[in-house]
């Protein structure tokens, strides 16, 4: 059985199932496929104890679930543990250095499609861009992207469409006005459920694959500030994104330009640094300053 | 070919510092840290953090988020950084844990021999469930029912604690059994009230066991920095991160005993009912006194 997915503005045939992701007709450029990922590899250039990259290829293993290849042509996926898990860990690091390597951006963080057009939240993990993304579909906005987002800077910025929800987790998920017990866990043990779907489990929004970024929040968590936002300039903007890249030395490593995309994103999308204190009692005002700004990006826009 | 690593020391030997929560765990890695440098304790920089609990080091070394993997595949990936990071005859790199040492759903324990050895931390668990309750700001009975629960996990995963990875607690005698019953690595096991009793005899054991050339003199000074008071003390100035907001301070009390006096006579039979064959291997009595052996 193969499947072909349009994966974050790429069209992917695939041997495995993709969680999150609806298949399409479309003709596919790169390839998902079992195999053996043992073998000569690419002197590596950086890495970790379980992961390695070289300028065209990464190689991660997951004890207990896969070890993938990611290479030009796609993904070579080794699996060890059940398919469902195999697909659902390779919607993170694999795909998104697939799509490093085919020259896209990516972001660490979510989107939502907003009416003046993509609203990215980056940041590092667990500063809660899934939540804002999560608060800002309770005010009419409709999910874009999840755990990360791939945009093309040169002809642009167009940010690609990602899964069809956000995951929260439970108590997020609650506390933004969703039902935790209505979804089913992503996975045994790991406490979230996906937010934004239709009840049939289609998109929401269903659209084009990829649309205009509008703005940038860059969300840093921050224990001693109120939420905040402040607009950056050209370097800081630039700095910014740069810590946003997903994973960024496997970035660093697998797509030559990164630098110059953020510079140039800088150039084209205005760039907010947000500092999130995202206690309940001020979750009100983080979504309606947040919303201001958004606000803002849209009258500059008609202007 | 051997790339830069990002999270676990290269070239060291790796020494788990592992007790069920509460059982001077912190205090030994005081002890160590007083032991390994000038004999100033820095509570903010102890030797043995708990790096394979960090996200943000999981993930340097995996390259996975570690926030979506199951509690079974993040023990496998724990697993496999414990064995690759473990270089034997070299320094030590300690690691503090609170999980049990389990078999996985691959066959393997999370530790075994070749991912180093391992210093683990027992007390009475009376008097843990009495410094739990005040650490996590719930009542004696929920602890003790949290005790009791072989399904326990530590720091489960929420919007507010993703950097901070889950470990499976599992109950308190499985935990000790886990660590200490036919361990599945060279172990040390060393009790808090034998601490207490006499710190430096426990502290030359500890430096026995490691292979330290720690002098008489040595041993003494981070004795003395490492005093319970003294800890309270740098608490007060310097605060502490380890500290929970749920919690006053970290270092409380500090004395053994207070359980017996404490829990309820209903709580007390409640973990003798369970943990009798455990309490009796380590000389922890029903009534909340410990057998001290000169």
């Amino acid at each position: 059985m193969t499947l072909s997915y349009e994966l974050h503005g790429s069209s992917y045939r695939s041997a495995i199932a993709l969680p999150g992701y609806q298949p399409t007709d479309l003709p596919a450029e790169r390839c998902i496929e079992l195999g053996d990922v043992a073998g000569e590899r690419r002197a590596a250039k950086v890495g970790g104890r379980l992961w390695s990259a070289s300028d065209d290829e990464a190689f991660i293993d997951v004890p207990g679930v896969a070890a993938y290849r990611v290479h030009r042509g796609g993904i070579t996926v080794q699996a060890r543990g059940s398919i469902e898990r195999v697909g659902a860990l390779l919607r993170g690091t694999p795909l998104a250095a697939s799509l490093m390597l085919g020259g896209a951006t990516v972001l660490r963080g979510a989107a939502v499609l907003a009416d003046p057009g993509v609203i990215v939240l980056a940041g590092a993990p667990g500063v809660g861009t899934s939540s804002l993304a999560g608060a800002l579909i309770g005010t009419g906005a409709a999910p874009w992207s999840d755990r990360f987002v791939a945009i093309e800077t040169r002809r642009g910025p167009l940010a690609a469409r990602g899964p069809d929800g956000i995951e929260l987790w439970h108590d997020m998920a609650a506390a933004l006005g969703h039902d935790p017990a209505a979804a089913s866990d992503v996975a045994p043990g790991i406490p979230k459920v996906v937010v934004g779907r239709t009840p049939c489990g289609e998109s929401a929004s269903p659209g084009p694959a990829s649309a205009a970024v509008a703005a940038v929040f860059v969300v840093q968590r921050s224990i001693a500030a109120a939420f905040a936002v402040e607009r950056l300039g050209a370097l800081a903007a630039t700095m910014e994104l740069l810590s946003c890249h997903y994973h960024g030395p496997m970035a660093a490593t697998l797509c030559a330009d990164h630098l110059g995309a953020a510079a140039r994103l800088a150039q084209q999308v205005p760039v907010f640094r947000v500092s999130s204190l995202w206690a309940a009692s001020s979750r009100q005002h983080a979504i309606e300053t947040l919303m201001e700004h958004v606000g803002s990006v849209r009258t500059a826009g008609a202007a | 070919m051997t790339v830069p690593s990002m999270a676990i020391a290269a070239d060291t030997a790796n020494c788990l510092l592992a007790s069920y929560p509460k059982s001077g765990n912190t205090w030994v890695r005081a002890l160590l840290t007083a032991l390994r440098g000038t004999g100033h304790v820095d509570l903010n920089d102890l030797e043995g953090t708990n790096r394979l609990a960090n996200a943000t080091l999981v993930e340097a070394e995996v390259a996975v988020d570690p926030t979506e993997l199951t509690l079974d595949e993040l023990d496998e990936v724990r697993a496999e950084l414990y064995r690759r990071s473990h270089r034997p005859g070299s320094p030590y790199t300690f690691h503090k844990t609170h999980a049990v040492n389990r078999t996985l759903p691959s066959g393997r324990r999370l530790v075994d021999e070749r991912c180093g050895r391992a210093i683990y931390v027992i007390r009475h668990p009376f008097d843990v469930a009495v410094s739990y309750s005040h650490f996590i700001a719930v009542d004696l009975d929920e602890i003790v029912t949290q005790m009791l629960n072989v399904h326990a996990v530590l720091d489960r995963p929420s919007s507010r604690r993703s950097n901070v990875l889950p470990e499976c607690l599992s109950s308190w005698t499985e935990h000790v059994a886990s660590w200490c019953v036919e361990p599945a690595l060279p172990t040390l096991v060393v009790r808090y009230e034998d601490l207490l009793a006499d710190t430096a005899q426990q502290l030359a054991r500890i430096a026995r066991f490691l292979g330290l050339d720690a002098t008489d003199a040595a041993i003494a000074g981070a004795v003395e920095s490492s005093r319970f008071d003294r800890l309270q003390q740098a608490e007060a100035e310097t605060g502490f991160a380890m500290k929970p907001a749920t919690a006053e301070r970290f270092f409380r009390s500090g004395v053994r005993g207070e359980g017996g006096r404490t829990l309820s006579r209903d709580n007390r039979a409640r973990l003798v009912a369970a943990f009798h064959q455990m309490m009796d291997r380590y000389g922890f009595a029903p009534n909340g006194d410990t057998v001290i052996i000169k």
